[in-house]
């Protein structure tokens, strides 16, 4: 299972190990989380290294010139950054992101990350911002509200991947520090395999073992017969000039042509290696699905179907993500 | 909730023949009150109801007592597997003394319609129905024909009996403004029906408490009920949540928000209040949601199981 | 963000520009009107760019405006640089910074640079009033960070918007006060400053000079600012002795008073402590010199002062800062009771080729008083019975300004009289010098303080009388004695009448007091006061570190209340019924009943009332809290009958209760 790259790979790499192991000791990695002390680090923002520059120069000038408003200013605005350090803890302190998760997406597409935040308490938190790498999304949550954030990701290869390590953080409200905490998910996220993006025709040599079961009762749009007009069947089913001929009023009756059934077979598939066949394959079977055709896939040992629609299109897809 | 405090309209008599054929109702099917509400409620919010159970659990005399109650034309329709879209719209038949096309209404022209075993039928005979219940009317050769109006549809289908079945499609479940169970009865309740006369004798001495006029008036009155700023948040946060669900698909539509906010008020007048609260939200969210979330594949939930998942999880404002 | 970035939208960018104005406005004020024009001129350049959403103008026209601006700067400041060239080169800058605030870390910069601003003003002026500036200052800062903070997390709009900021801004404001206090009465002072201040005048206007010419004081009469405030211990003194000594002049040029270069006295040197001795606190407002006031003759001498043999109180460093200092002062003894004959010489010094009428007539009083004390009360009849007069209203004097005074004009004040005294005495050979300082002052009752303008600013003479030493004799006693029993406003009175009404004096007199406080208790705490306030609290002798540790503990005792406030859960919202619910649900909740937050508030009272004493009436209370929460019920008397029943209702677990 790999990490969506991105840039805490690096990361992490730099970073000493022992920092890591007390890291890891204190990222309580699993949602649901709420946020409480432990997991939550706070560092003054380059902005607010400049106001404590500036405050030194008002202190040294102020205690020198024994000048008390100067003081007095000082003071005020040390205490004010105080406050805003113990709000900025505030905004993230006892949020709790109840769970994260993605709908599957091909590779080289953008995962909509899902995590789900609470507020449990009656106050609003604004400026909140979920980042991954170079992902961010700012956003905040009404009283007692809770709400959904997306993240975008970009995963390069299919297979599951976890999200990896997610950065909640906040630099509300005068942007002097900055609260973070780091959390990781456990529930992976599915990325499909890429469909080849020229894929040869679906293979049709399934046609003769499973083709040619009809149904009589279905009605598609391909005329089929003449009957007997039966209550209930609509005017324009009527053959008019059938029904002339043979004194009685007949009907048409339509069927729907059965679609091929078609087999997928990954080891059957062109292509110059494993990599490029699973392509091709799951463009084949987005095409079936599209076409509305009956498919079995055959991967390695695997063999779903024959089946079709949604679901079974979801099971291909990930068989093949699996792969 | 019958008994809420919140403070009961008492002097109106609409009110109180709603509360009183709600009462009838319960007279004859015992101890399933929430059921009961929740048909009303998908009646009073002009919608249909969807019963997902067992053969005999009651599905029809509930049906049959509701529509008895509420007074109006009834027609029952077994749907089986040759059955066709005529055969439940009508047909125009040609008549030959004066050459000339006749309608004959099908059974679904009637105030309430209890489309028994819907899974019976082909998907064609079926989105013939789903049409007309989304329409409101029905088309045949061309000429439109109105369905009576309040118009319900009450259909049924059984989850376990899947041979030479067509279960009706997700992307047709929310035709239904509701889906719901019955489930078995209750020991002590099933001593009474065992001792007790037959149910649908009992339907035989039923007199309608209210007629169609009535319940358009109360239909009307439902759509007017009072719905706070508080209870509107939680409806949206609940609607939030199932968008933001990773077990599922898609989340609740717009439209289906219109239709939890509308089913809530007639909830709300179902029970008697005059303003709607978050409990009633409550008890029609599973029922709304829980066949219009389609979980992904890969999760192991039911659209039910993350609707009550989601109820849980959303605090009430 | 990019060099050229999005349009900031005006919200951050108006409150980042009345904050820089706001705090810059003193600045401005005291620049030269060229340079604050240009500045207010880019200002406002900058706020109509972001409504009309102008682009940034090319950098050249910056770096020209910014140039040209300096070079202004350089010449309105003549090359001198001191504290008002350097806030005005910091205006300016910010004002070029106006030009290319196009950037979220531009306006925070000019933001946090405007708290900077407003710090330095103190350097000029420490007055009562600057607290409005001070507050204002900052509240205009942290609406401005506000409002940055609030343009990057992306929610800009909303309607009333700019209103909650300047409600949170005053909220944070508020909230810093505490741990601005603490920290402000226990940070441990400096003694000593590490590097000495510039010379370089103040806002606050000067006050005596070192030396006198006829007219130099009238400047004072004009300003009606406090020049120093006394308490007494034990009533003040009659007024008859309020007289302030400031600089002694001894040499005359024929225009001018200077002062001689005397040796200073030794502490052993000075006067003894007597019975009659006047014990006091001087509160000396900064005036930019080194003079320290106090009445003759001190027993004891403040701290980093000397006083010289003239009894001349003198501080080692010009007084910029409001100082306080401690004096006891024994009117009895007897100055000099044996002059030394350099200084005999120096006394009695002339230029010769001036004032020859006076010189005949003093030469003339000489030959008929062989006694100096005859000669001075005589000369003191002259000026009484003459038609000499007291004002304010003066012509200038030429080169025999003593005869012109004595014998044509005949009007003046106190620097005529003394001089003109002075230089009869000096003729006549009585060992004579000016003294000048100030005499007089308000008794604030109120307030228990003498207090002391620079309009009560005096020059009177001292003669060398044999067997009394030094004696002081005030020739504008003379003429006008209401001058000194009554103090200078007396005499003012013609001039100022249309300002000096009794009601507005009354007015002054009170904002007086306030300013006397906030200068004992605000503005005098220095390291002493918080030795002080620590003997005071029980801690006597704190050094630096102990204080430090002091500091400290208690910074972290009210960090930790504010944190408890701010991190404690809200105590429900402004709405009564909705603080009476969440008060109910609390005090079940200790039950171990809670409310689940997914609960909805009537399944809760029915879930739990089984299990309460008067269950029934908790559902009851939910029902009224249901109609009034969902059911919109807005009458007074239905929430009110709401927050009773949920405050009286004790949930009390069934079978406790006693029967």
């Amino acid at each position: 299972m790999a990490a969506i790259p991105g840039a805490r790979a690096s990361e992490r790499a730099r970073r000493p190990r022992l920092f890591e192991r007390w890291l890891q000791r204190r990222t309580r990695l699993d949602l649901p989380l709420t946020l409480a002390y432990r997991q939550i680090f706070i560092l003054p923002t380059r902005f607010g290294w400049l106001l404590a520059i500036l405050m030194g120069a008002m202190l040294i000038g102020s205690l020198n010139f024994n000048n008390n408003l100067g003081l007095l200013t000082t003071f005020i605005v040390a205490a004010t950054s105080i406050n805003t350090m113990l709000l900025s803890f505030r905004t993230l302190r006892g949020l709790v992101i109840r769970r994260g998760g993605a709908v599957p997406v091909h590779a080289g597409q953008a995962i909509d990350y899902r995590l789900a935040v609470d507020n449990p308490v009656e106050r609003p938190r604004s400026g909140l911002v979920l980042r991954a790498g170079d992902a961010r999304n700012v956003f905040s949550v009404a009283p007692r509200g809770s709400r959904e954030v997306r993240l975008r990701l970009t995963p390069r290869a299919r297979g599951w991947h976890k999200p990896g390590r997610l950065r909640i953080e906040t630099t509300h409200p005068l942007g002097l520090f900055c609260a973070w905490s780091w959390f990781e998910p456990r529930a992976p996220v599915l990325v499909w395999p890429a469909p080849a993006a020229d894929p040869p025709s679906l293979p049709e040599q399934g046609e003769a073992q499973l083709g040619g079961r009809r149904s009589p009762r279905e009605e598609g749009e391909e005329f089929h017969s003449l009957r007997r007009w039966r209550e209930g069947d609509p005017l324009h089913r009527i053959a008019w000039k059938a029904s002339q001929r043979h004194q009685t009023l007949l009907s048409r009756e339509f069927r729907r042509e059965r679609s091929r059934h078609v087999t997928l077979d990954l080891s059957l598939a062109p292509g110059r290696d494993l990599e490029e066949r699973i392509r091709i394959l799951t463009a084949w079977v987005l095409r079936a699905d599209a076409d509305g055709r009956e498919w079995t896939l055959k991967a390695g040992e695997r063999a779903l179907g024959p089946a079709r629609g949604e679901a079974h299109r979801h099971a291909c897809l990930r068989a093949l993500a699996e792969t | 909730m019958s008994d809420s405090t919140a403070s009961a309209r008492a002097s109106e008599p609409l009110a109180e023949d709603l509360a009183r054929a709600r009462e009838r109702v319960n007279g004859i099917i015992i101890d399933k009150r929430e059921v009961i509400d929740l048909a009303f409620s998908a009646l009073l919010a002009g919608g249909h109801l969807l019963i997902e159970d067992l053969p005999g659990v009651g599905k029809t005399t509930l049906a049959q007592a509701l529509s008895l109650s509420i007074g109006g034309s009834w027609q029952r329709i077994q749907f089986t597997s040759d059955m066709l879209p005529a055969d439940i719209l009508g047909v125009s038949v040609f008549r030959r003394q004066d050459e000339r096309f006749e309608f004959h209404p099908g059974p679904i022209f009637a105030n309430v319609v209890l489309a028994d075993e819907i899974n019976r039928a082909t998907p064609r005979t079926q989105s013939a129905l789903l049409e007309a219940m989304a329409e409101g009317q029905v088309t045949v050769d061309g000429r439109t024909h109105r369905l009576p109006q309040p118009f319900f549809v009450i259909a049924t289908q059984n989850p376990l009996d899947l041979t030479g079945t067509y279960p009706l499609p997700d992307s047709q479940l929310d035709r239904f403004l509701l889906r719901t169970r019955i489930g078995y009865p209750s020991q002590e309740e099933e001593r009474r029906l065992l001792i007790e006369p037959d149910r649908r004798d009992l339907l035989a001495d039923m007199d309608p408490v209210l007629d169609p006029e009535r319940v358009i008036e109360l239909i009307g009155t439902a759509t007017a009920l009072h719905l706070s700023e508080p209870v509107l948040d939680y409806i949206q946060a609940l609607v939030a949540a199932t968008r933001g669900h990773p077990a599922v698909r898609a989340g609740l539509s717009p439209r289906a928000a219109l239709a939890l906010t509308q089913t809530a008020r007639a909830h709300a007048l179902v029970m008697q209040q005059d303003f709607c609260l978050p409990d009633n939200v409550r008890t029609v969210f599973p029922a709304l949601a829980g066949h219009r979330l389609q979980p992904v594949t890969e999760s192991a939930q039911s659209g039910a199981d993350i609707a009550n998942e989601i109820l849980e999880a959303t605090p009430v404002p | 963000m990019k060099r050229n970035a999005p349009h900031l939208p005006t919200s951050p960018v108006a409150w980042t520009i009345a904050a820089f104005v706001l705090s810059a406005s003193p600045h401005l004020l005291a620049m030269p009107p060229v340079l604050s024009g240009l500045v207010l001129v880019a200002a406002g350049w900058r706020l109509l760019a972001a409504q009309r959403r102008w682009r940034l103008p090319p950098g050249w026209i910056r770096i020209l405006l910014s140039l040209s601006a300096i070079v202004l700067l350089a010449i309105s400041y003549g090359g001198l640089w001191g504290r008002r060239a350097a806030t005005g080169l910091l205006c300016l800058m910010l004002g070029a910074k106006m030009l290319e605030l196009f950037r979220v870390r531009d306006l925070r910069m000019v933001a946090s640079v405007s708290l900077f601003l407003v710090t330095t003003q103190f350097l000029f002026n420490e007055r009562l009033l600057y607290i409005g500036y001070l507050m204002a200052g900052v509240l205009a800062s942290v609406c401005a960070l506000l409002a940055i903070q609030r343009f990057e997390q992306g929610n800009q709009r909303a309607p009333g918007s700019e209103r909650r900021i300047l409600r949170e801004g005053a909220m944070m404001l508020l909230a810093a006060l505490p741990v601005a206090a603490v920290l402000f009465l226990t940070f441990p002072r400096l003694a000593q400053p590490l590097w000495g201040l510039p010379d370089e005048v103040m806002d606050a206007r000067t006050g005596l000079s070192d030396t006198m010419s006829p007219g130099s004081i009238a400047e004072l009469y004009a300003d009606d600012s406090p020049a120093f405030r006394a308490e007494f211990e034990g009533g003040p003194p009659p007024p008859g002795d309020r007289y302030w000594r400031g600089p002694v002049l001894w040499n005359f040029d024929g225009d001018t008073w200077e002062r001689a270069f005397l040796p200073s006295r030794t502490p052993t040197d000075l006067v003894p402590p007597g019975s009659n001795d006047y014990i006091y606190n001087v509160q000396l407002e900064p005036h930019e010199r080194r003079w320290l006031f106090a009445l003759d003759y001190p027993v004891t001498l403040p701290e980093n002062a000397r006083i010289s043999l003239d009894y001349q109180l003198t501080a080692r460093k010009p007084i910029t800062a409001l100082t306080q200092y401690r004096m006891r002062s024994n009117p009895d003894p007897i100055d000099m009771p044996q002059l030394p004959e350099t200084l005999r010489q120096l006394a009695t010094r002339l230029p010769a080729d001036r004032n020859p009428r006076t010189r005949e007539m003093a030469e003339s009083l000489r030959s008929r008083f062989g006694d100096d004390r005859e000669l001075i009360a005589h000369v003191l009849d002259w000026f009484r019975q003459e038609p000499f007069y007291y004002s304010l209203e003066t012509s200038p004097l030429g080169r025999h300004n003593a005869d012109e005074f004595l014998f044509d004009v005949r009007t003046g004040f106190c620097e005529y009289y003394a001089s003109a005294f002075a230089v009869i005495m000096r003729f006549a050979d009585i060992p004579t010098r000016v003294v000048t300082g100030y005499q007089g002052g308000y008794w604030q009752s109120g307030g228990e303080y003498l207090l002391v303008r620079n309009s009560d600013a005096h020059a009177w003479v001292e003669v060398w009388l044999e067997g009394s030493g030094w004696t002081r004799v005030d020739p504008t006693a003379a003429v006008s004695p209401q001058r000194i029993q009554r103090g200078a406003s007396s005499i003012a009175e013609g001039r100022e009448s249309l300002f000096d009404m009794a009601w507005l004096r009354d007015l002054r007199n009170r904002y007086d007091r306030l300013q006397y406080l906030w200068n004992a208790w605000i503005l005098g705490f220095d390291a002493e006061r918080q030795q002080r306030m620590m003997r005071f609290l029980g801690l006597p002798d704190i050094s630096r570190t102990g204080m430090a540790l002091i500091m400290a503990a208690s910074l972290g005792v009210i960090v930790l209340v504010v944190a408890w406030a701010w991190l404690r859960d809200p105590r429900g919202s402004r709405d009564p019924v909705r603080r009476a619910w969440l008060r109910l649900l609390r005090r079940v909740g200790r039950r171990g009943l809670a409310k689940r937050p997914s609960e909805t508030p009537l399944a809760w009272a029915r879930r739990v009332a089984p299990a309460l004493a008067g269950g029934d009436r908790l559902v009851e209370i939910t029902g009224l809290y249901n109609d009034i929460r969902y059911g919109d019920r807005r009458e007074e008397s239905l929430r009110r009958r709401f927050t009773q029943a949920a405050g009286a209702f004790r949930p009390e677990p069934l079978g406790s209760r006693r029967f």
